[in-house]
């Protein structure tokens, strides 16, 4: 069964993944978002019942490291690609009050 | 008021004592330089990847056999989308369907048994500090490891959610799993409250209230919340599902501005993580090797110690202060009782008068037991027992206890032998004449007001036993 994407839900797709989409380009996504569903959507033709969820493809679990401390970066090197910094701070515009 | 209660659960996070990140190998301290401790993984650049830091499920685990979980043999990490400067990643690692332990209990101090719901692993945030040129952002904490403990909505009064919290405390203290500091923000709690009439079962909307950094923190804006529902409710409007800052100054809750209007964190596994496999052999072993926890040592101290349930409720409260007791009574245990009013009642006093930390006091404890035994014993009289608290805190300039030892040998002994007393006794009498034959009389309370009179002119430092049966021989002999 194919999902129904209408501009209202890529409207608010688009603004959980902060992507700035025009009120034009709104229909010609939704129509792409279908024909993705679409296509996966031939899952759902697979019996699943009584099939346990897969949630990693991998038969191997976590192999956990030692609670030992290694250096990582220094304060200039974390820094270094930052669009902008102030006094050793990352620095963004102003979220909140 | 009275027609409604309140349904209130408790969200915990407690920050692991590890010594790095819980996905990379950067340091987990506090203070020193903003974005000091960072490395590729939890400044989230790309391809870095995540592998988990073993202790961490270490003490998660013993968190949950702690509070009666059902530890999990298979658990799953999820990723939790939303965008914050803080969450370098564009998501938080925490587990979701899948983490690892479920349905545990804690014992309230009414006798209630409270349920925990679930504790999931996940890794803190940085900090954000909001000033005019823009928001500063270090990432020092980021990365850190956490367990958020969820408790079902089972609590109906401020002081239950307390009576929860502190059990909680207790527990993961004694397991090494968090140190417990409410005020740094190690251990943080938000509630969930919400209104119905007695009787209903449906819940009404809840709110949560965030930003409590202290018990009394957690009391106060629980009850503030109950108010202000009633109130909402009472004025016939409805109460509004949001998110709620405690403001201690002002002792209110504020309504907080929404980041985004609905939240939508579109949970999923994280491919970057296989599933996380706990050996049965090993858990067992966990299982087998937890210490006392407080509950059974509030038990042991009622039943083997004889101590009241308030007393015994202190002395755990912080469980290096029951550590310290217990090995300090171990060979003392006919005064193990007494000792635990003493340091209740005059210690902890003494610790607040001079803002001392409880620390100080665990070294102190063989020469405060010594002290309390001679006190108990009438060696010391209740005005030298207060001179020799009162000078061995307020000396800053050795340990407290050399400085208690120091001030127990100034004080001297106590006087008890009659042929010292004797005249001070013999002149109090001749002093009240009046008072001597109204005891004579029938009076007989106002040996009291003789001990005292006596006791000041021997400057406090008398047996009272000794004084009081002396003059009883006197008047009535």
């Amino acid at each position: 069964m194919a999902v129904h994407v209408d501009v209202a839900m890529v409207r608010q797709v688009a603004k959980l993944a902060k992507l700035s989409l025009t009120d034009a380009e709104l229909p010609d996504v939704a129509r792409d978002l279908e024909r993705v569903l679409e296509l996966v959507a031939v899952l759902d033709e697979v019996d699943v019942q009584g099939v346990a969820p897969l949630v990693h493809p991998h038969e191997l679990g976590l192999l956990p490291r030692a609670d030992v401390p290694k250096p990582g970066l220094t304060q200039v090197q974390a820094l270094a690609n930052a669009p902008a910094q102030e006094d050793g701070y990352f620095l963004t515009p102003r979220v909140i009050g | 008021m009275s027609a409604f209660e309140a349904v209130i659960g408790l969200e915990v996070h407690a920050q692991l004592l590890t010594r790095t990140k819980i996905f990379c190998s950067c340091e987990v301290a506090i203070g020193g330089e903003p974005n000091s401790r960072t490395c590729p993984v939890c400044l989230g650049l790309p391809g870095a990847l995540p592998v988990l830091n073993a202790e961490v499920v270490h003490l998660a685990v013993r968190a949950g056999l702690g509070t009666g979980c059902t530890v999990q043999l298979t658990s799953v990490f999820a990723r939790k989308n939303y965008f914050y400067p803080d969450l370098p990643k564009g998501y938080q690692i925490t587990q979701a369907e899948l983490p690892i332990c479920l349905d545990g209990q804690l014992l309230l101090d009414d006798g209630k048994v409270a349920r925990i719901q679930r504790i999931h692993l996940e890794e803190d945030a940085g900090k954000s500090i909001h000033g005019e040129s823009g928001t500063r952002v270090d990432l020092n904490r980021a990365g850190t490891p956490l367990v958020e403990i969820v408790g079902h909505p089972d609590l109906r009064t401020p002081d239950e959610a307390v009576s929860y919290l502190r059990e909680l405390r207790g527990i993961l203290v004694t397991l090494g799993v968090c140190d417990g500091n409410m005020e740094e923000g190690s251990l943080r709690c938000d509630a969930n409250v919400s209104m119905r009439l007695v009787g209903q079962a449906a819940f009404g909307t809840r709110v949560e209230v965030k930003n409590m950094n202290s018990f009394r923190s957690v009391r106060d804006a629980i009850a503030y919340e109950m108010t202000r529902q009633v109130g909402v409710i009472a004025d016939g409007l409805a109460v509004k599902q949001e998110t709620r800052l405690w403001n201690m100054d002002l002792a209110r809750t504020e309504s907080m501005r929404s980041k985004e209007e609905a939240a939508d964190y579109r949970y999923f596994p994280d491919p970057d993580l296989p599933p996380l496999h706990l050996d049965r052999i090993w858990l067992e072993n966990q299982r087998a090797n937890l210490p006392e926890l407080p509950a059974a040592r509030k038990d042991r101290y009622a039943r083997e110690l004889s101590l009241d349930r308030n007393t015994a409720n202190w002395l755990c409260e912080e469980p290096p202060r029951a550590d310290a007791f217990d090995r300090t009574v171990a060979n003392a245990p006919e005064l193990a009782g007494s000792f635990a009013t003493f340091l209740m009642s005059q210690v902890q006093g003494q610790l607040q008068r001079h803002e001392r930390p409880w620390s100080d006091v665990a070294e102190a404890m063989p020469t405060l037991l010594r002290i309390c035994g001679k006190w108990r014993a009438g060696q010391l009289s209740n005005r030298m027992l207060a001179e020799v608290l009162q000078a061995g805190f307020g000396d800053s300039a050795r340990t407290l206890g050399a400085a208690l030892a120091l001030a127990e040998a100034e004080a001297g002994a106590v006087v008890s032998d009659d042929a010292a007393l004797e005249p001070v006794v013999d002149a109090v009498l001749g002093q009240f004449s009046n008072e001597v034959s109204k005891y004579r009389a029938g009076q007989k309370q106002l040996i009291g007001f003789f001990v005292g009179q006596a006791m000041r002119q021997l400057a406090g430092k008398a047996d009272a036993k000794a004084l009081a049966a002396l003059l009883i021989r006197k008047l009535e002999g």
